[in-house]
């Protein structure tokens, strides 16, 4: 299985490549100019030129570029062109607070998700699974800003139970969670949607093979049926989903960072793009790139654990 | 006729599916007739009006510039349903040809499209569209382009397969055996026999692309004041929380709405491409 993780990793280093020249090109052929942006539009031609030259822009693209990767393989993601600190301590500084929220959804997710499912599924057709699948459906219609917005306003506002805005910080563990709880319900409640939908067909569609026929006419308790027939084989479609959703979830994420001023990846990412911080929006591209190929990866490991017919070689 | 009939039927048979259709037809209708119906103007200022609560002369209330909510909600449905609509139109084209053609050609040409869908789909849609986004520069016209472009590798993988498949029928050989061009094969053999699946994907996207346009506004990327649009009416409302929680929750709601009664005619979609889920 070693063998395996390095091959799909040593995989995603091309693309990872690829994607980190198209961000770098990309975001050269914006419009708007960084130095311009910090100095604003008043700023006289000389300051701008010299403060270009300071940022290296003045370079050529393919000089910027290599400089780039060199800094890259030495482990260095520059510097901020903005506020001149080292990028990879700023990311280093949000990673925790995006891995968190997004680890915090996915959780919820499958703990409500899944059994929310199964009930439904069991019991299709019935007023249980006609409310369910309003909820997933609204669940899944709902964008990320507005529910977070609901929540606070509940929450925080109404009931003052909750901080509205900000992270916390990495070293104080109550004011973490504290912090986390709100951002953290609003990606668990979609989450909850993708996963309760998805595993309800994923159900419906076991139900329907001829050894839960079998289980059932042989006199099982439904009970055992569902949790050793059905369940058991749903892990593994529902696993997949929980997968691709989980990629789904860091696009939310970025969006509930932003309504609670939550200091991770996402907010640093509209804030460079305001202002234009090629350097750090390249690296927060790459590094999103980079979350997607290790969840792909642990998804595909994962049926592993469910599935004992499934082999890595 | 008859499949005609069956599509209807499942379709009919699916109460969810068949309300959203409805709250689907009333927001067209209010995105349609707002000129007519919208009580006063979308943009225009009343300082002496300010933060009035929801009731008597305006229904939705007034905003911190005094401008009349119902009437900026009105407004800001067409905004919402044509950038959803054209957008996913743009990214059904780019996504399905690019896809197609991959599929047809094989190759070099095959290796270097489908990598690029590849690269597509390892960004969530969302961080796609803001990347874009922030390279195009705020506008319409600029939303539309942006959420194409994300949707594009979607509809790509989704034209990509059948094209595979369908290049090795016989009617192909036939077509290539009378000396059809590899267009004229593209667009009357291949497109025709994969439009199906494409439109209802196209359908169940629609929902998607709406909330991304909400999303892109929210976050100040998409559409700029003064032009409403439920996006940025949310944000512009986030600051009188406590004040005037209005501003924030009913634009939202409709957000809520329009993207849902999209998603539940895509559950009827759903239960007529795959019967075997249905109910």
């Amino acid at each position: 299985m070693t063998s395996y993780i390095i091959r799909r990793i040593l995989v995603a280093i091309p693309t990872l490549l690829v994607v980190l020249t198209l961000v770098f090109l990309l975001v050269r052929v914006a419009p708007g100019d960084p130095a311009t942006a910090v100095l604003g539009q008043q700023a006289s031609k000389q300051a701008i030129e010299n403060l270009r030259t300071k940022m290296g822009l003045d370079q050529p693209l393919w000089k910027q570029y290599f400089q780039y990767l060199k800094g890259l393989v030495q482990g260095n993601l520059g510097k901020s062109l903005i506020s001149r600190r080292p990028v990879g301590g700023q990311v280093l500084h949000a990673l925790p607070f995006t891995l968190e929220l997004t680890a915090t959804g996915v959780l919820l997710g499958s703990l409500f998700g899944i059994p929310l499912g199964i009930l439904t599924a069991v019991r299709r057709n019935t007023l249980v699974d006609y409310l369910g699948r309003i909820f997933s459906l609204a669940g899944l219609s709902i964008p990320a800003f507005y529910l977070g917005i609901l929540l606070m306003m509940l929450f925080s506002i109404q009931l003052n139970l909750l901080p509205t805005v900000g992270g916390g910080s990495q070293s104080d563990i109550q004011g973490l969670i504290r912090h986390l709880i709100l951002p953290g319900l609003t990606l668990g409640l979609i989450m909850t949607a993708y996963v309760t939908r998805m595993s309800r067909s994923s159900i419906l569609n076991i139900l329907r093979q001829d050894y839960v026929a079998t289980a059932r006419s042989k006199g099982l308790r439904e009970r055992i049926v569902i949790y050793k027939h059905i369940l058991k084989n749903a892990l593994v479609p529902i696993l997949s989903v929980l997968g691709v959703y989980s990629i789904v979830l860091i696009g939310s994420s970025v969006m509930t960072e932003i309504v609670f001023s939550r200091p991770g990846l996402g907010k640093l990412m509209v804030m460079s793009m305001k202002q234009r911080d090629y350097l750090m929006l390249q690296s927060l591209l790459t590094i999103y790139a980079g979350l997607v190929v290790i969840i792909n990866l642990v998804t595909d490991l994962s049926y592993g654990f469910v599935d004992p017919r499934v082999r890595y070689d | 006729m008859e499949e005609r009939q069956r599509i209807w039927r499942t379709f009919r048979k699916n109460k969810i599916a068949v309300i959203g259709m409805v709250m689907t037809l009333v927001v067209g209708l209010v995105a349609i007739l707002a000129p007519v119906i919208s009580p006063y103007s979308p943009t225009e200022q009343n300082i002496l009006n300010q933060y009035n609560s929801p009731g008597g002369r305006h229904f939705f209330g007034t905003d911190n510039y005094g401008r009349d909510v119902m009437s900026r909600i009105i407004w800001a449905s067409r905004i919402s349903l044509s950038v959803g609509f054209f957008s996913v139109v743009l990214g059904m084209f780019m996504g399905s040809i690019a896809g197609v053609i991959a599929g047809y050609a094989g190759g070099w040409v095959e290796g270097l499209l489908m990598r690029m869908v590849d690269i597509g789909l390892s960004f969530p849609t969302l961080v796609m569209g803001l990347v874009i986004m922030a390279v195009l520069g705020s506008g319409l016209d600029k939303l539309v382009i942006a959420i194409g472009i994300a949707m594009a590798p979607r509809f790509a993988r989704i034209a990509h397969g059948p094209t595979l498949s369908i290049r090795e029928e016989s009617y192909i050989e036939a077509a290539k055996g009378i000396g059809a061009r590899p267009t004229r094969i593209l667009f009357k053999h291949i497109i025709p026999n994969i439009s199906g699946e494409i439109l209802v994907m196209a359908t169940l996207w629609i929902a998607t692309a709406i909330r991304i346009e909400a999303n892109l506004s929210f976050i100040g990327l998409g559409v700029s004041p003064p032009t409403p649009s439920w996006g940025n009416m949310v944000r512009a409302g986030v600051n009188h929380l406590i004040m005037a929680p209005w501003l924030s929750l009913i634009p939202g709601a409709a957000i809520l709405i329009t993207v849902l009664s999209f998603n539940m005619i895509g559950d009827g979609i759903r239960d007529i491409t795959d019967p075997k889920l249905q109910g």
